[in-house]
C-alpha cells in the first residue's frame, strides 16, 4: 500500500512538473506563425541593431526592415543603384554627389517626417562613431545645402558612392529622438542601447523586443509610406540550421535562412519553396608570395598548375544548385566581374607539365582553412578535403591544417600561411571593394604580395580607378582577370544563398540586396 | 600470520611448494588467479566477443574495407545499398570503408592513451601515497587542479591550444585522465604502506622503490586495472568528442567522431552519423561490460559496495 502511495505521488509530481515546464516554455502563440505573424529562423550573427554600428548578417537583415536608405537597389539589381529616400546626381569628376529628398511623405515610426537634417545626422553619426561600418563614408564631407538638398564631397573620385549608400548600415534615423537619447555624431554617442530597444527608422517595421541571444520581434510601422505589410509581426529566432530544417518541416517557422543545398533539397515540395540567390561571397585559394614562407607557392608555374588541377565542376556540385563559376574574385552580378566563361578548366596534362617546369618534387604543402566555417552552405572542411583529393590526382600533395575560424584568421593575417582557402564577402557591390587583393592591398599583404611586386597589375588597377562610369566595369574586369592569371588568388566558386520559405507564405520577394523581404510577403 | 609475511607476496615460491599448496595461500598473485574467471560472466562474455570482433576488424581493415576510404568515387549522399553497404557521405566516400578503417585509429589510440594515463597516474599516485607530506601535497593539488575542470572542456582547451591532430588529442586526454589513477593508487598505497608485510620489508632494508614495486604494486594493481578497462570506453567517447569538434584526427583520416559531426547537418542522410555512432556505442559497451566483470572478480570489495547501492 505504502509503495502504491509512493508511486502515485511520484507520477503526480512528474505530471505537475511537466505541466509546469510546458507552461513556462512560453512562445507557443507565435510558434507556428499564424495569421499576421511570420516566423523566420537563422543562426544569429548579431551584435547590435543600431544601424550605424551593425556590420553583421542578422543585424543587416533586421535593419533592412527597420530603416530606409538614401539610395536603393531596385529589385535586387546590384549593378544599378536607384533612388531611395533621395534622388542622386554625380558630378563628372565623381567627387561630388548631390542628393535631393524625394520621398517627402516618408515618416518615422513615431510619425515625425523624414527631413534632410535626419539624413545629414545619420551620415555624420556613421562617420563619427568610428565603428565597423564607418569606413563606408571615409573621406566624404557631408553638407546640407537646403531643406531638400545634401552634398557629399569626396577627397578623390568616388564612383563607388552610389553603390555604398544603399547599405543598411547607412540607414536614416530620427535625429531629434536619437539626440534626445544621448545620440551624437562622435565617439561619445550613447544611443546604442536606446536604438536596440526603440528603433527610430522609417522602414516598414519597428522594433518590438530585442534579445540578441534568442529572438527579435518586429511590428509594423503604421506610419510607413509604402504599402502596409501583410505580416504585421515578424519573429526572428536564433536557431541552428538543423533545427531550422525540422521547424520548416513541422510548420513551426516560415522562413529558414541557413539551410544548405542538401538540407533544402531534403524538404518535400509540398512543405516549402526554395529560393536561390547568388551569394555576394567569393571563395578562393591563396598562395603566399614570400619565399621564406614557401619556396613553391612563389613559383608562378606551380600556381598555374594548381589552378588547372582543380575539378571546378565537382566544386560546383558540392556547393549546391545555383552556385557559379568565378573567373575573378568579383561576384558575377557585380559591375566589373570577369565573365565566368573565362574561368579556367581542369587540365591534368597541363598541370603535370607545369609541375615539372616548376621543379615541384611532391613535398607536402600546408593547406590552411577554417574547420568550423560554412559559407552559404559550403563547408570549408569538406571543400578542403575535396581539393586535397583532386590535387593528389594531379600529383600535388597537401597537408591539411584545419583550425577554428578565429585562429585561422589570425594565422592568415600574420602572413605565414603558404596556401589555403580564403573567403571574402562584399561590403558593397562595387569592384573597388576588391582592391584589397591588388598588390599592396590589405588582403594582399597577408600573402606578402607587396605593392611593387607586379607593376603591370598595379598599372591596370590605377587605370580602373580612374576610368569613367561607362568604362570602369570593363577596366576592372580586365584588371581582375590579370589578377586571377597570376595564380596568387585562384577563384573557386561563388556560392548560393538558399532561403527556404514555408508554403503558408503564398507570395514573397527575395533578392540579392535585401534577401527575404518581410514587408512584401503575403 | 607473523609480521613480515605478505598476504600476496610478489616473492613467489618454489614450484614444489606451489604444487602442494592451496591456491589461496600466500605466494600466488591475485591477478594470476582471477583474471581468466572474470570474463566468464554473461556480460563479460558479450563484451569480450564484441571486442574480439572489433579487434579483428581493426587488424584486417584493409582486407575488409571494400573501397579506398578516401576515394570520392561515388554519388554524394547515396543511401545504403548493394554497392555501398552503409551508403556514402557528403563527398561521395564509402561510409562502410571509412568506419572499418577508422577502427584502426580509434582503438589503438584509446588503449594507448589509457595505458599511458594509468601508468603515469599510478606512478604519481604511488609516490604521493608512499612518501606523503610535501610530495603528496604537490602531486595531489595538481590533480585537484585538473579535477576542477570538466574533463571534456579541459581536453578541448588543451587540444585547441596544441592544434588539431590525433597526437595532440591523445596528449589532451592523457593530461586530463591521469588524476583518477593517481587518486585511486594513492589511497590504496596509503593503506598498503602501513601493512605489516611492507613494514617488515622496510625493516629488512628494502628500498622505497623495491617496496613499491615488489610489495605494494601487486596488491594495488587490481582496482587500477578495473578502472583502466572502464576508462577505455570514456577515452573513446572523449576522442570522438574532440573529433566531433574538429580537434581530433586531421581530415581526411577517417574518424568516427568526425563522421558523426558531418552527419549532424545531414539529417536526411541518417546513415552518415548513425553507423559511426553505433560503432562507438558497441565498443564502449564492450569495454564497460568487461570492466564490470573485471571489477566483480578483481575488486570484490567495490563490487559489493556497488551491489549494495543498487539493490
Amino acid at each position: 500500500m505504502r509503495r502504491l502511495t509512493r508511486s502515485f505521488v511520484a507520477i503526480c509530481s512528474t505530471l505537475a512538473l511537466t505541466a509546469g515546464l510546458a507552461a513556462c516554455s512560453g512562445g507557443s502563440d507565435e510558434a507556428g506563425g499564424s495569421g499576421d505573424t511570420i516566423v523566420a529562423e537563422t543562426a544569429f550573427s548579431l551584435a547590435t541593431i543600431d544601424p550605424h554600428r551593425q556590420f553583421e548578417f542578422t543585424g543587416s537583415t533586421i535593419d533592412n526592415a527597420l530603416y530606409q536608405t538614401a539610395l536603393e537597389f531596385k529589385d535586387g539589381d546590384l549593378t544599378k543603384p536607384t533612388d531611395g529616400l533621395c534622388s542622386f546626381e554625380m558630378s563628372d569628376d565623381d567627387k561630388t554627389m548631390t542628393l535631393k529628398l524625394k520621398q517627402k511623405d516618408a515618416k518615422f515610426s513615431n510619425g515625425d517626417p523624414v527631413t534632410v537634417d535626419d539624413i545629414v545626422f545619420s551620415f555624420e553619426r556613421l562617420q563619427g562613431l568610428k565603428g565597423n561600418p564607418s569606413f563606408f563614408l571615409d573621406g566624404v564631407k557631408v553638407k546640407k545645402i537646403d531643406d531638400e538638398t545634401i552634398e557629399l564631397k569626396s577627397e578623390k573620385p568616388n564612383p563607388a558612392l552610389p553603390y555604398i549608400l544603399p547599405n543598411s548600415s547607412i540607414g536614416i534615423v530620427n535625429s531629434k529622438v536619437v539626440k534626445e537619447n544621448k545620440g551624437t555624431t562622435d565617439e561619445k554617442d550613447g544611443a546604442e542601447q536606446f536604438l536596440n530597444e526603440n528603433s527610430q527608422g522609417s522602414g516598414p517595421y519597428k522594433i518590438d523586443t530585442y534579445d540578441p541571444d534568442s529572438q527579435v520581434v518586429l511590428t509594423a510601422n503604421e506610419h510607413y509610406n509604402g504599402p502596409a505589410p501583410k505580416y504585421k509581426r515578424v519573429v526572428l529566432r536564433n536557431v541552428s540550421a538543423e533545427t531550422q530544417l525540422t521547424d520548416i518541416q513541422s510548420g513551426q517557422a516560415q522562413v529558414a535562412y541557413d539551410l544548405n543545398s542538401d538540407q533544402a533539397n531534403s524538404i518535400d515540395d509540398s512543405m516549402a519553396q526554395k529560393t536561390s540567390l547568388p551569394s555576394t561571397r567569393s571563395l578562393y585559394i591563396f598562395n603566399n608570395m614570400d619565399s621564406k614562407v614557401s619556396d613553391i607557392t612563389t613559383n608562378e608555374d606551380f600556381r598555374k598548375a594548381v589552378a588547372s588541377a582543380i575539378d571546378y565542376d565537382k566544386i560546383l556540385e558540392l556547393s549546391g544548385e545555383g552556385a557559379q563559376r568565378m573567373a575573378g574574385l568579383v561576384p558575377n552580378e557585380f559591375n566589373g566581374a570577369v565573365p565566368k566563361d573565362q574561368a579556367p578548366e581542369r587540365d591534368l596534362e597541363k598541370t603535370k607539365k607545369l609541375l615539372k617546369k616548376s621543379g615541384y618534387d611532391g613535398e607536402k604543402i600546408p593547406f590552411h582553412y577554417s574547420s568550423d566555417q560554412s559559407v552559404n552552405g559550403v563547408d570549408l572542411a569538406q571543400l578542403a578535403e575535396t581539393l586535397q583529393a583532386q590535387f593528389k590526382e594531379a600529383g600535388i600533395n597537401l597537408a591539411l591544417k584545419p583550425a577554428p575560424s578565429a585562429t585561422q584568421l589570425d594565422g592568415f593575417r600574420s602572413g605565414k600561411q603558404p596556401m589555403g582557402i580564403g573567403t571574402w564577402g562584399a561590403d558593397f557591390p562595387d569592384p573597388s571593394n576588391y582592391n584589397v587583393f591588388v598588390p599592396g592591398g590589405s588582403v594582399a599583404e597577408r600573402v606578402n604580395w607587396d605593392k611593387d611586386a607586379d607593376p603591370a597589375i598595379t598599372k591596370l588597377a590605377d587605370k580602373a580607378e580612374k576610368a569613367d562610369e561607362d568604362s570602369r566595369g570593363d577596366a576592372y574586369a580586365t584588371m581582375y582577370k590579370s589578377l586571377s592569371d597570376t595564380g596568387v588568388w585562384i577563384p573557386l566558386v561563388q556560392p548560393v544563398d538558399t532561403i527556404v520559405v514555408g508554403n503558408s507564405v503564398k507570395k514573397f520577394v527575395s533578392n540579392a540586396d535585401t534577401s527575404f523581404d518581410f514587408a512584401k510577403a503575403e | 600470520m607473523s609480521i613480515g609475511t605478505p598476504k600476496y607476496s610478489a616473492e613467489g615460491s618454489t614450484g614444489a611448494e606451489a604444487a602442494t599448496r592451496d591456491p589461496l595461500t600466500p605466494g600466488v598473485k591475485r591477478w594470476q588467479l582471477r583474471f581468466p574467471r572474470s570474463l566468464r560472466t554473461p556480460l563479460g562474455f558479450v563484451g569480450a566477443a564484441i571486442l574480439l570482433i572489433w579487434l579483428i576488424v581493426a587488424v584486417f581493415a584493409p582486407l575488409i574495407a571494400p573501397f579506398d576510404p578516401l576515394a570520392q568515387d561515388f554519388p554524394r549522399l547515396a543511401a545504403p545499398g548493394s554497392e555501398n553497404l552503409l551508403g556514402t557521405d557528403t563527398l561521395g566516400r564509402d561510409v562502410f570503408s571509412r568506419i572499418v578503417v577508422a577502427a584502426r585509429t580509434t582503438l589503438p589510440a584509446a588503449v594507448f592513451v589509457v595505458i599511458c594515463s594509468a601508468v603515469l597516474g599510478s606512478v604519481l599516485g604511488a609516490i604521493a601515497g608512499y612518501f606523503g607530506r610535501a610530495v603528496d601535497e604537490i602531486i595531489m593539488r595538481i590533480a585537484d587542479l585538473v579535477f576542477a575542470f570538466p574533463t571534456i572542456i579541459l581536453a578541448m582547451v588543451i587540444a585547441a591550444a596544441l592544434g588539431p591532430g590525433l597526437k595532440n588529442a591523445i596528449i589532451a586526454i592523457l593530461l586530463v585522465s591521469w588524476p583518477s589513477y593517481a587518486r585511486v593508487t594513492r589511497s590504496l598505497v596509503m593503506t598498503a604502506r602501513s601493512s605489516e608485510y611492507v613494514i617488515a620489508g622496510r625493516l629488512l632494508g628494502f628500498s622505497a622503490g623495491r617496496s613499491l614495486v615488489r610489495e605494494i604494486a601487486p596488491n594495488v594493481i587490481s582496482p587500477v586495472v578495473v578502472l583502466a578497462t572502464l576508462d577505455v570506453g570514456s577515452a573513446i567517447l572523449t576522442m570522438a568528442g574532440l573529433s566531433f569538434l574538429s580537434l581530433g584526427a586531421v581530415p581526411p583520416t577517417p574518424d568516427w567522431g568526425a563522421m558523426i559531426s558531418e552527419g549532424v547537418s545531414q539529417f536526411a542522410a541518417w546513415w552518415i552519423a548513425f553507423f559511426p555512432g553505433l560503432c562507438i556505442l558497441t565498443i564502449v559497451m564492450a569495454f564497460n561490460f568487461i570492466g564490470d566483470s573485471l571489477r566483480d572478480t578483481l575488486d570484490p570489495h567495490t563490487a559489493q559496495e556497488v551491489g549494495e547501492t543498487t539493490s
